[in-house]
C-alpha cells in the first residue's frame, strides 16, 4: 500500500479511534486496510460485532508527528523540534493497573502523609 | 473525635492507597469501595486554535494554554499542606459533581520537603486522572518536566510557537 494512503488513514482514525465503516462502505477494502495496519502494528480492534478501531502508542508517535508536519506546513517555515525528555509514550495497558493496586515505595517514608492523620480528623 | 470529612463517595474512595485510607480512619469504607470498578468514557480535551488532543492522564505544558471544555484551575496560592489536602480531598469532590479537565500551576508550590512533596502530588494526579478519566495539565518549567516521567503528553511553547515533544 501506497505510504501516502496509509498516513491518510492514520489521519483519518485520529487520536480518539474510529468504526470501520468510517474507512470505506466497502467492507472488503475495509478487511484490507485493517489487515495493512495490523501488519505494521498501528492499530487496536475492539469488539466483535460492532468493531471500533483504536490507536496505539506507536501509531500515536505517528499521529503526533503528522500534526507536527501539518504545523510545518501551515506556517511555512523551519522548525527545529526541542527535545526535553527521551521518555516514551507509554502504553494504556502499562498506564492504568499498577497506580491505584500498589502504593508507590516512595510513599511509604513520604512526610506528607502524615498530614491526612490530622485532616482526617479533629 | 469525628471525621472531619464524614462522607467520601465510592469513587473517591478508590483513588485512595490502603495507607492513606488508614490515616484518614476510613478503612473499612475503603475496603468495600475498592469491590467496585467504575469506567468512564474519558474524556479529551484539546488546546483550543490547535487540533491536538489532550488524553486522560498527567500532561505536562511550560505555558498557560487555552484548553476546550474549560479546565477546573486549581488554586494558585495553595502551598504545601493545603495543596496536598486540595488535590487529595477537595478536587474528587468537585470532579464527583462534574468531570472537567483540570489544570494545575505546580511551580512553588512546596516550602518544604520539596522533592517528596513534587513526588506525592503528581501521584495524586496521576490517580486523579485515570480514575476519573480526564486530563490533568501541569503547568511547570524545565525541572518540573524532569521530576516526573510518565507524561502522556508534552507540549512546550519556545519563542510563540508550540511544540510537541515525542
Amino acid at each position: 500500500m501506497n505510504i501516502i494512503k496509509l498516513l491518510g488513514y492514520i489521519e483519518r482514525i485520529g487520536d480518539r479511534g474510529i468504526s470501520p465503516t468510517r474507512i470505506s462502505r466497502n467492507t472488503r477494502y475495509v478487511e484490507k486496510v485493517i489487515n495493512i495496519l495490523r501488519k505494521y502494528d498501528l492499530i487496536e480492534i475492539h469488539g466483535n460485532r460492532y468493531r471500533y478501531i483504536y490507536l496505539n502508542e506507536r501509531r500515536l508517535k505517528l499521529y503526533n508527528l503528522l500534526r507536527q508536519v501539518e504545523l510545518i506546513l501551515s506556517e511555512g517555515g523551519e522548525i527545529k523540534l526541542e527535545k526535553i525528555s527521551d521518555k516514551k509514550f507509554i502504553s494504556k495497558k502499562e498506564y492504568a493497573p499498577e497506580i491505584l493496586i500498589q502504593s508507590p515505595s516512595f510513599l511509604r517514608e513520604n512526610p506528607w502523609l502524615t498530614i491526612l492523620s490530622k485532616r482526617g480528623r479533629e | 473525635m469525628r471525621l472531619k470529612y464524614k462522607l467520601f463517595s465510592k469513587l473517591h474512595l478508590q483513588l485512595f492507597y490502603e495507607e492513606e485510607a488508614r490515616r484518614l480512619g476510613i478503612l473499612d469504607e475503603w475496603r468495600e469501595a475498592k469491590k467496585t470498578i467504575v469506567l468512564f468514557k474519558p474524556i479529551v480535551a484539546k488546546y483550543v486554535g490547535y487540533e491536538y488532543h489532550i488524553p486522560y492522564g498527567l500532561n505536562y505544558v511550560n505555558f498557560y494554554p487555552n484548553i476546550y471544555p474549560e479546565p477546573i484551575i486549581v488554586n494558585d496560592s495553595l502551598q504545601d499542606e493545603k495543596f496536598i489536602e486540595y488535590l487529595l480531598l477537595e478536587i474528587p469532590r468537585i470532579l464527583g459533581k462534574q468531570r472537567k479537565p483540570i489544570m494545575v500551576d505546580i511551580v512553588d508550590k512546596f516550602s518544604k520537603n520539596i522533592n517528596s512533596g513534587y513526588k506525592y502530588s503528581f501521584n495524586i494526579l496521576e490517580r486523579i486522572g485515570y480514575v476519573f478519566k480526564i486530563p490533568v495539565i501541569v503547568i511547570g518549567d524545565d525541572n518540573i518536566a524532569k521530576i516526573y516521567d510518565k507524561w502522556r503528553s508534552m507540549v512546550v511553547k519556545i519563542e510563540n510557537k508550540l511544540y510537541w515533544v515525542l
